[in-house]
């Protein structure tokens, strides 16, 4: 076990804990925004911030990817952790003030200022990336990123349609509301940031109602050798 | 020799200015010359600022500095993409004369915000130079701020590098192609590896991967798997097709059709010269094809490279031994000798008979089995030596149907040159590993068998290589018996064809200035018969260089063309160094590939390592920290 303090409370934790997974323990509350425990951490909106202290040297990290270690102090309220936050938060919010999440945290941490209004509400946090990656296994969904003689301006998403199997895992996970998706008149609509796609959803053949998309019944026939037949009945009537 | 008036290099502040004291290059950490003694005028880098005289425009200098670091931010968190944006806009609305008072504090607050709290290191290490100008040059600053005059751009030389990009021979722009796989973009990714690799296929199976050993996750956990990336790179993605302009000028002669060969070939095709390439053999690939075993290498790879090359032009004529340096350097204005380094050393292990009584040089036995030569089975081999050869030999034998299998060496298991995968690949197929022991003396019984009396040894203080030296543990003697000895303990080049035309170094290798050229007129040499038994990818480099020497003679010209190396050169060893600043220490285990079944494979000669999944290669990929180093530099 490591031992460490968290806004001067000892906790102890197993070897390869996080700090957040450490905070939570002591009920301490540390905001986050692209985590998701049932990942792995991303580390990408760097809300969850806090000062660390290990030998001597005082670091901002993120709460969410940082190993706890032996005697570290953590301060999650010090002023060095609230104005790296509040700057964190201060970007996001002039990047995407449409999202409420956002709106609500800029409140808290008292930002007003709009600097650069745009108008997605994407702000590439790349938990749909990792959950269809990791969760689904599907490796859909890429943050196409820039670089030197990239071409790309900005980053942005983008899906593979051959891949998608329209679970909605991405939009479930989205914190902010920049995927949907909603089902209607048979047909299963996904609404990303930069595309809109619709897939046929399959009709129960004993009470007629919609119940799987096409994509993800072919993608179980294949994964679960079972034969086309298994696959026409919903849940009710299987 | 330049002096500084002011520097922040490496958070070590001099400042001058005021007081007319003056820095030099030692107290600065710092080169402040390049060339022949040329002097920078300002250097504007990841790690700092270092200006030689008070005529710099600093706003310019950060503006133009800047505008690389914003297309290099990825995009990947949100503080770093948009905050180094912001910072990139005020800076360019300071330069054209658009910018009003308040954005200085707006500048202040994003690079306070950017330089504690980004996903990787890159962002926040690049901003560190624009928040040493507000604090030591805010009066130009808020100046620029005011006055509302556009300035003329600072007209320097800028550099984008990396450790990996800096260790690696020919300068792959790695975290560049891993940034393409990691969007899922292979066509890219392999057009990228492939603007200055002409064996793409096969580096991305058997390169040392030197920029793995300078990866900065090697501090955090374990180095990122680049070169399984490069293969997956080139398994996956499709490359357009290259294309040479045909400008029908010299010929130029290449002796040796191995990666030396192959990259001098590719740089003289570009620049527009014919090629006609002699080699021995009657494939080509040179080492890779004799000494890489296929399991490591198939020999389709090997092909498909040098392929393109033939595509592209170049003249191979294999099966064509030159005979005497002559033969072929009369005939052609430029000749490049790309032999490599074919004869063995001799061991000094009494009662060895080369090629006799089973015993046998390494590369000559993997040569013969990598040709398909049929050799008598022996079920028991002794290899001797530490590194790649020996491993080569030692698996190879296994796979030739030899059941016990021994590799001796005399250092000990971290000593050893082979590469630490390879190491743990045999021991895993079999192979047992008799560390600290020399082998001393062979007697041959009459039934064949070899006694050979080994020594045990003990590491001693290091030698010249920095290495422990072994020292005989007296008394230590033993005797091990077998039915092959393979020695593997190193290769020289072969220089019987060149008939003491050319000079040679006290090492046996062949004589170059830097630009490759040998002491017999038009006659260049590169690769291992110059540096002695190395890497493909060191032979590509130096393939390289000889072949820009080449046309430096042929065009008649004494300076090197490529300004950018010779500016850049002095500061190779502070963009070797990591800068790790702690604001990302999450380990994310290194991915690895599958290996064909243990119980199949000794059977065959089939590839054994398989290529990385593309969910794997996305996952190491996202494992790459970016650590991009950025320069500008002013010249006077």
């Amino acid at each position: 076990m490591i031992n460490l303090t968290i806004d001067d409370r000892t906790v102890s934790v197993e070897k390869n804990a996080t700090i957040l997974q450490a905070a939570e323990k002591l009920n301490i509350k540390i905001p986050t925004l692209c985590y998701n425990e049932e990942m792995a951490p991303i580390g990408s909106c760097r809300i969850c911030v806090v000062e660390a202290i290990k030998g001597g040297e005082s670091l901002i990290v993120s709460a969410c990817n940082t190993g706890v270690e032996e005697g570290m102090k953590v301060y999650t309220k010090s002023e060095k952790a609230i104005e790296a936050r509040k700057f964190a938060v201060k970007i996001l919010y002039s990047e995407n003030p449409s999202v409420k999440l956002i709106r609500d945290l800029a409140e808290e941490y008292g930002v007003v200022e709009d600097i650069n209004v745009r108008k997605s509400e994407c702000i590439h946090c790349e938990r749909c990336v990792h959950a269809c990656r990791d969760v689904v296994g599907q490796n859909a969904i890429v943050l196409t990123t820039c670089g030197l003689s990239y071409g790309n301006d900005a980053p942005s998403l983008k899906w593979d349609f051959d891949k998608c199997i329209a679970c909605g895992t991405c939009a479930f996970v989205c914190p902010t509301g920049a995927v949907k998706m909603h089902d209607h008149d048979g047909v299963r609509t996904l609404l990303t940031p930069e595309s809109k796609q619709d897939f046929t959803l399959k009709k129960c053949v004993s009470c007629g109602s919609y119940f799987m998309p096409e994509v993800q019944a072919q993608y179980l026939m294949k994964k679960t050798e079972l034969p086309a037949d298994k696959f026409d009945q919903c849940m009710n009537c299987r | 020799m330049a002096n500084a008036i002011f520097s922040t290099w490496n958070n070590k502040v001099l400042d001058g200015r005021y007081n007319g004291t003056t820095y030099s290059a030692e107290e600065v950490g710092l080169p402040l010359t390049y060339g022949e003694d040329k002097e920078f005028k300002a250097i504007f880098g990841w790690n700092g600022i270092v200006l030689t005289d008070d005529s710099s425009n600093i706003v310019s200098l950060a503006a133009d500095y800047f505008r690389t670091v914003a297309l290099i931010a990825c995009g990947e968190c949100n503080v770093g993409y948009n905050g180094v944006h912001l910072i990139k806009t005020i800076l360019d609305n300071l330069v054209a004369g658009t910018a009003v008072p308040a954005d200085i504090a707006r500048l202040k607050e994003c690079i306070e915000g950017v330089s504690i709290n980004t996903k990787c290191s890159f962002c926040s290490s690049a901003v560190k130079p624009i928040a040493d100008c507000l604090r030591y040059f805010s009066a130009e600053f808020e100046a620029a701020a005011e006055e509302h005059a556009a300035y003329e751009p600072s007209n320097g030389l800028l550099n984008v590098t990396a450790p990996c990009i800096e260790a690696c021979p020919i300068h792959q722009d790695v975290p560049g192609y891993i940034g393409h796989i990691k969007n899922h973009n292979y066509d890219e990714a392999i057009n990228l590896i492939k603007r200055n690799n002409p064996l793409p296929g096969c580096t991305g199976r058997a390169c040392m991967a030197f920029c793995e050993k300078n990866c900065i996750r090697n501090e955090i956990d374990a180095p990122v798997s680049i070169r399984k990336l490069k293969r997956v790179a080139y398994d996956f993605g499709t490359p357009n097709e290259l294309v040479v302009e045909k400008k029908k000028k010299d010929e130029v002669a290449i002796i040796g059709a191995g990666p030396a060969g192959i990259a001098a070939a590719k740089r003289l095709l570009s620049l527009g010269y014919n090629v006609v390439a002699y080699d021995l053999n009657n494939v080509c690939g040179g080492m890779m094809n004799d000494g890489i075993p296929s399991y490591r290498l198939p020999r389709e790879i090997i092909k498909a490279d040098f392929d393109e090359m033939i595509a592209l032009g170049a003249e191979y004529r294999v099966s064509t031994p030159v005979r005497d340096i002559e033969d072929i350097s009369s005939h052609y204005k430029a000749t490049i000798i790309c032999t490599g380094a074919y004869a063995s050393k001799s061991n000094g292990i009494e009662g060895w008979t080369e090629g006799e009584n089973d015993m046998l040089q390494g590369v000559r036995y993997l040569k013969s089995i990598n040709n398909k030569k049929t050799m008598e089975l022996k079920n028991s081999v002794l290899v001797v030596g530490g590194g790649n050869t020996a491993i080569d030999c030692a698996r190879t034998a296994l796979r030739a149907g030899s059941r016990d299998v021994t590799i001796i060496y005399r250092r000990s298991r971290a000593e050893m040159p082979a590469n630490a995968e390879e190491i743990d690949e045999a021991e895993i197929e079999g192979v047992k590993l008799d560390l600290l022991a020399l082998p001393v003396k062979i007697e041959v019984e009459e039934n064949g068998i070899k006694k050979v009396t080994c020594q045990k040894m003990q590491l001693g203080e290091p030698d010249e290589s920095g290495r422990r030296r072994p020292v005989p543990v007296p008394g230590s003697e033993y005797v091990i018996n077998c039915d092959m000895i393979l020695s593997a303990i190193g290769e020289k080049p072969d220089v019987s064809f060149l008939n003491n035309k050319v000079e040679l170094t006290d090492w046996g290798t062949i004589k170059v200035d830097k630009n490759g050229a040998t002491s017999m007129k038009g006659v260049f040499a590169a690769g291992d018969c110059v540096n002695g038994p190395a890497s493909i990818v060191e032979a590509m480099a130096s393939g390289k260089r000889a072949a820009i020497g080449a046309v430096m003679y042929l065009d008649g010209k004494t300076t090197v063309s490529n300004e950018k190396e010779e500016v850049f050169e002095p500061f190779h060893k502070e963009f070797l160094k990591h800068n790790l600043d702690n604001t990302y220490n999450y380990a994310r285990e290194r991915q690895h590939a599958r290996m064909i079944d243990r119980n199949v494979l000794l059977d065959n000669f089939n590839e054994v390592e398989q290529v990385l999944t593309k969910k794997q290669a996305v996952q190491e990929a996202d494992r790459c920290l970016k650590c991009y180093k950025v320069i500008l530099v002013t010249r006077n």
